[in-house]
């Protein structure tokens, strides 16, 4: 019972860090964010299991982990604004070619990582090629041009 | 397309066995909770074991081993050879004023409380996965055998 009550703990203590670590955390992960994740990882792991290295009680925090993550999907397919508390929304950061500096300062984004992103997959030089760049939900940025098709960095 | 809807199929029936797992979980099916614990006691009941039926292996399992007032100054425990052999004991509390351990398993003489009774808390880690059947005896009260599921 106290492996089940520990994971579900650890699974909405870890979502709600990683949520107010902003979502470039997730989008734009550098080798650091990678090893700082392991250690997270490793930190956690000694939390769920405790000293209970059995076979049985590793299946129950992964079935219970697992459960959780269907269940708040589940959750989120049925009743929207909770997809909106636990993904976030997308957000415009580039309009018409013009960067909305306030947006991007405070989701911590520069205007050069946004120029990088539209450089890398729609080979793009300038802002003003850009019709909208948009900071999605998953922390990726994706990257209208003024043409119609969309490419996601 | 219909290949997918059999792989839809087996997930809802994957997500409705894990739900199942997660609450015989709760329930204490696989450890400690209220399915778990147990308590045994013998015919007059003055020897009493609070312990849990379903253990893991290497994971800390308690017992108690309560025997009712009045009892003489000195008690003697027995913890037949099938506990020593199925479990690592980690603590035993109180001290045992002697403690040896021989064909009949392990000897314990502990001291009755100043209430009269006595109360022995043993913690132990299985070393062994399977169905174990346990023997508790006190000297002059009574044996006891217990049984305890330890998975994997």
């Amino acid at each position: 019972m106290d492996t089940i009550i520990r994971s579900l703990i650890i699974y909405f203590v870890l979502w709600g860090l990683l949520r107010l670590s902003g979502r470039r955390t997730l989008g734009k992960m550098t080798s650091f964010d990678l090893v700082l994740l392991l250690v997270i990882g490793g930190v956690t792991q000694r939390a769920l299991l405790g000293q209970d290295y059995s076979v049985i009680n590793a299946l129950l925090v992964i079935v219970t982990l697992i459960l959780t993550d269907v269940a708040l999907s589940l959750l989120q397919r049925d009743f929207p604004p909770l997809s909106k508390l636990f993904n976030g929304e997308p957000m415009i950061v580039v309009e018409e070619g013009r960067p909305l500096l306030g947006r991007l300062k405070r989701a911590r984004l520069t205007a050069e990582q946004v120029l990088e992103a539209a450089r890398r997959i729609h080979g793009l030089e300038r802002m003003d090629q850009i019709k909208y760049a948009i900071l999605e939900a998953s922390g990726e940025i994706s990257i209208i041009p003024y043409s119609t098709r969309q490419v996601t960095a | 397309m219909q290949f997918q809807r059999r792989t839809w199929l087996a997930e809802r029936i994957g997500w409705i066995v894990m739900a199942a797992l997660l609450v015989a979980g709760l329930a204490g099916i696989f450890f400690h909770g209220p399915l778990s614990r147990t308590i045994a006691k013998n015919a007059d009941e003055s020897v009493a074991i609070d312990y849990e039926r379903f253990a893991h292996k290497t994971a800390l399992t308690h017992f108690v081993i309560r025997t009712s007032a009045p009892l003489p100054d000195h008690v003697l425990v027995r913890l037949g050879p099938s506990f020593a052999n199925m479990h690592d004991i980690d603590s035993i509390e109180p001290r045992p004023v002697r403690s040896s351990g021989g064909s009949y398993g392990l000897e314990f003489l502990f001291a009755r409380s100043s209430a009269g009774d006595l109360g022995v808390y043993v913690a132990a880690r299985p070393k062994r996965f399977g169905l174990m059947s346990l023997h508790v005896e006190v000297e002059g009260r009574g044996a006891l055998n217990i049984a305890q599921l330890v998975y994997p």
